[in-house]
């Protein structure tokens, strides 16, 4: 584990691709294919003037997904379009999370991205009007077992997802960014105010301030469970610091404060520490110091950095060791255990191990 | 160097521990299996494709294996694998080779948006291809591989690829699978035709697949440009008969006909368009092969 | 003879313009349009796109849709044809074509 993996060298160093030969194409076609990056790789490679470098077997693929991700950015900017135009009658303004807001800002992180759900965080106090006024123009909730409503409902921080009929698009509705059983909660009220107008929509669409953005992408990724996506969210991370960053010469230094405000200096601890370990994110050691303030002992921090750079590893037998395995049941565990207090995760874990399967064998 | 120049022992072995890279068309496919059965339908129906034991750059990396568990052994299995992910449940052990080819269309159909991928036969006569898109039952393949060998030349039985800057078509030419009756009819067609072993009691009925004619696989770096589309379909006792199709309903069959149309966004609709213009539209009508062919001899030759 | 009864006056007062970008091929028997903005494909009957190509330039209102392609087909214009245009109006709505603009 002690090399990097082909895939995040030429993330990091595009224009390394000129020493790459045939063979080196084919392991990290299958590398970018399997970590959920082939769009991320050929965008990187287009803007940086490199595609025409790539030799046209491997270049067939990153154009194949090139297409893709453009008509996947035109979807997402017409479920906007159609979730606005549903909830046009509900008093409070939507705010979109990540993949939708990064798409409707036209942040770098967008680019190359597949995206597959929607997210959008309302106030708790309308959430029972935006189920309705959802249902009423065709999204029909998903997970209807009552076990599941009631975990969504109850134990997490949004509607079970939300179908609809005939785009068959894919729809969270979230009052909160993270658990209410969770041990760390934000207000989500702190973070209703920061929240900045989108363009165009009128005061009915808004986004999350760029400290928020990525506290929230931060706090999702160190709470995740499965990780087949976590180099993925990690480049997402690295993506958003580094526009941010030059965009704001205060960011940093917002970012610190934003974090200690809202009680998420754990996750924006790990965020920094692993962008910059493995994706050479350049945060400036002022900030690294500062963050401090959120690290965990270091038992723990031995422990959690043995878990997740196994974990932000490409997710293709190249890049993994017979620890792989072991490392993501616990990062999956400890998710849970971050979420739900001990009374309701035993039974839940034991619901999903072992209910859940047979239900879903009964049903095929 | 192809398939044949090794021995069925060497392939056999190399399929078992790093896999062969198979050259088809323009594409590679390194494929890993220890079953027999996929060795020696290889050796049969990929004879005269180039083959490579270590091809820098394969376009997918598949493998048909058994599974890790008891299944191994009791009421054996088979799983189809693309590199690392499992798109199917296992199928019985005895379709091992039909769930390699059904995988390789999922890899085709799925994994690659580079072209327009039509669920269609195509063939080429004369330097002009026949598209032949058609749901399962139209008779399709039956009349593809009849086709097939009567002089036109093979670029896919199941998967047609369009290049969405000029509407070209770019061969897969792979085995073409029959199935149920049609492995009979295709065998009295043409005696000599290689048939691979059949499967039976799959999802689909009994399948066979007929290996593609030697000089199509020997072309099959060369592209052709689309000049028929044609909706088949067979109705017993009918005499061989071609009705237009209007257009803008040609579009739509096709588009619905394709498996990625809707991921190439306004690109996708470019090239449908595009196609249907240059193309003759038309439906057809048979119930005899022969009689089927003169009638698209005849469309060749105008 | 005035073909249009004084309850449709309201709908008379509707001018009708295309909302929507999109992208056409055209043939004998119809054609195929390419919503740009909700990624949907739709297939139009000819005189459906016709009514949409009139559209494009400036907003009509039904009389003038009417008047125009019905004598483009020779078709006489009366309670059936006007029928059939606001058939044909109605369903470019529900594919969010069109709209209405009231005066």
């Amino acid at each position: 584990m002690k090399s990097r993996p082909l895939l995040t060298k030429i993330l990091i160093h595009p224009e390394a691709i000129s020493q790459l030969n045939l063979n080196d194409w084919d392991l990290l076609i299958r590398q970018a294919r399997h970590a959920n990056l082939l769009g991320r790789l050929a965008h990187r490679l287009t803007a940086c003037q490199l595609l025409d470098q790539v030799p046209v077997q491997p270049r067939a693929h990153l154009e194949s997904v090139l297409g893709v991700a453009q008509r996947q950015m035109q979807a997402v900017q017409w479920e906007v379009n159609r979730i606005v135009q549903a909830l046009d009658k509900i008093q409070t303004p939507i705010i979109l999370l990540k993949g939708a807001a990064y798409i409707m800002l036209q942040l770098p992180v967008a680019q190359g991205r597949l995206f597959s759900d929607m997210d959008i965080l309302v106030p708790k106090s309308q959430l029972q009007a935006v189920e309705l006024a959802l249902k009423i123009h065709g999204w029909i909730t998903t997970h209807h077992d009552a076990y599941e409503q009631r975990y969504y409902r109850n134990w997490m921080h949004e509607l079970p997802p939300m179908q609809h009929l005939t785009r068959q698009t894919m729809l969270d509705v979230h009052h909160t960014i993270l658990p209410e059983t969770a041990r760390f909660h934000p207000d989500p009220k702190k973070l209703l105010e920061a929240a900045n107008l989108l363009a165009g929509y009128e005061g009915r669409v808004k986004v999350l301030a760029p400290t928020d953005m990525v506290l929230h992408s931060a706090t999702h990724l160190f709470h995740e469970g499965e990780f087949n996506h976590g180099l993925r969210d990690l480049t997402d991370l690295d993506s958003l610091l580094r526009h941010f960053s030059t965009q704001d010469a205060s960011f940093w230094e917002k970012l610190i404060e934003r974090a200690k405000q809202l009680d998420l200096t754990r996750s924006l601890y790990y965020a920094l520490r692993y962008t910059s370990a493995m994706l050479d994110t350049p945060v400036p050691p002022g900030t690294t110091r500062a963050a401090q303030v959120g690290a965990p002992s270091w038992i723990t921090l031995k422990l959690i950095d043995a878990l997740f750079r196994r974990a932000f590893q490409p997710p293709h037998p190249s890049c993994s060791d017979w620890l792989t395995r072991p490392a993501l049941w616990m990062l999956f565990v400890r998710a849970h255990w971050l979420r739900m207090p001990m009374h309701l995760l035993v039974p839940h874990l034991l619901y999903k191990a072992v209910i859940a399967p047979r239900k879903k064998q009964a049903e095929a | 160097m192809n398939v044949s120049s090794f021995t069925a022992r060497d392939l056999a072995r190399a399929l078992r521990r790093d896999g062969v890279n198979i050259r088809i068309g323009t594409h590679t496919v390194r494929i890993q299996s220890p079953f027999p059965a996929i060795a020696n339908n290889l050796r049969l129906l990929y004879a005269n494709y180039p083959l490579e034991l270590d091809a820098a750059f394969a376009d997918f990396h598949v493998s048909v294996k058994p599974p890790r568990n008891f299944r191994r052994w009791l009421a054996p299995q088979a799983i189809f694998r693309f590199d690392s992910y499992v798109p199917f449940k296992p199928l019985p052990a005895d379709q091992a080779y039909p769930l390699l080819e059904w995988g390789l269309n999922w890899c085709f159909s799925t994994q690659f948006h580079r072209y327009l991928v039509i669920h269609a036969a195509v063939l080429e006569k004369n330097g002009r291809a026949l598209l032949m898109p058609a749901p399962p039952g139209s008779g399709k393949s039956t009349l593809c591989a009849a086709l097939a060998n009567r002089g036109w030349r093979l670029l896919s039985d199941e998967l047609t690829l369009v290049a969405p800057e000029t509407t070209e078509i770019i061969p897969m030419c792979r085995p073409v699978s029959l199935k149920n009756e049609s492995i009979q009819i295709i065998q009295d067609f043409e005696a000599t035709v290689a048939m691979g072993p059949s499967a039976f009691d799959t999802s689909k009925g009994t399948v066979g697949h007929m290996r593609a004619p030697t000089d199509s696989v020997l072309r099959s770096h060369e592209m052709a440009m689309p000049a028929w589309i044609v909706f088949p379909k067979y109705e017993a006792g009918s005499t061989a008969q071609l009705a237009d199709h209007p257009k803008a309903s040609t579009f739509m069959k096709v588009a619905d006909n394709s498996f990625n149309y809707s991921m190439l966004g306004l690109r996708g609709f470019e090239t449908v368009a595009k196609l249907v213009d240059r193309c003759d539209c038309y439906e057809f009508k048979y119930s005899n092969l022969d009689e089927a062919i003169t009638i698209f001899n005849k469309l060749s030759e105008a | 003879m005035n073909p249009h009864s004084t309850d449709e006056q309201g709908r008379d007062a509707k001018r009708w313009h295309v909302c929507r970008e999109y992208s056409c091929y055209e043939w004998s028997d119809g054609a195929v349009l390419y919503d740009t903005a909700s990624g949907d494909t739709h297939q139009l009957t000819p005189m459906a796109s016709r009514i949409l190509d009139f559209l494009r330039n400036a907003p009509r209102s039904n009389e003038e849709i009417a008047n125009c392609v019905l004598s483009s087909d020779k078709t006489a214009v009366d309670g059936t044809s006007l029928t059939k245009v606001d058939t044909i109006l109605a369903h470019l709505v529900a594919l969010g074509l069109i709209e209405p603009i009231q005066h």
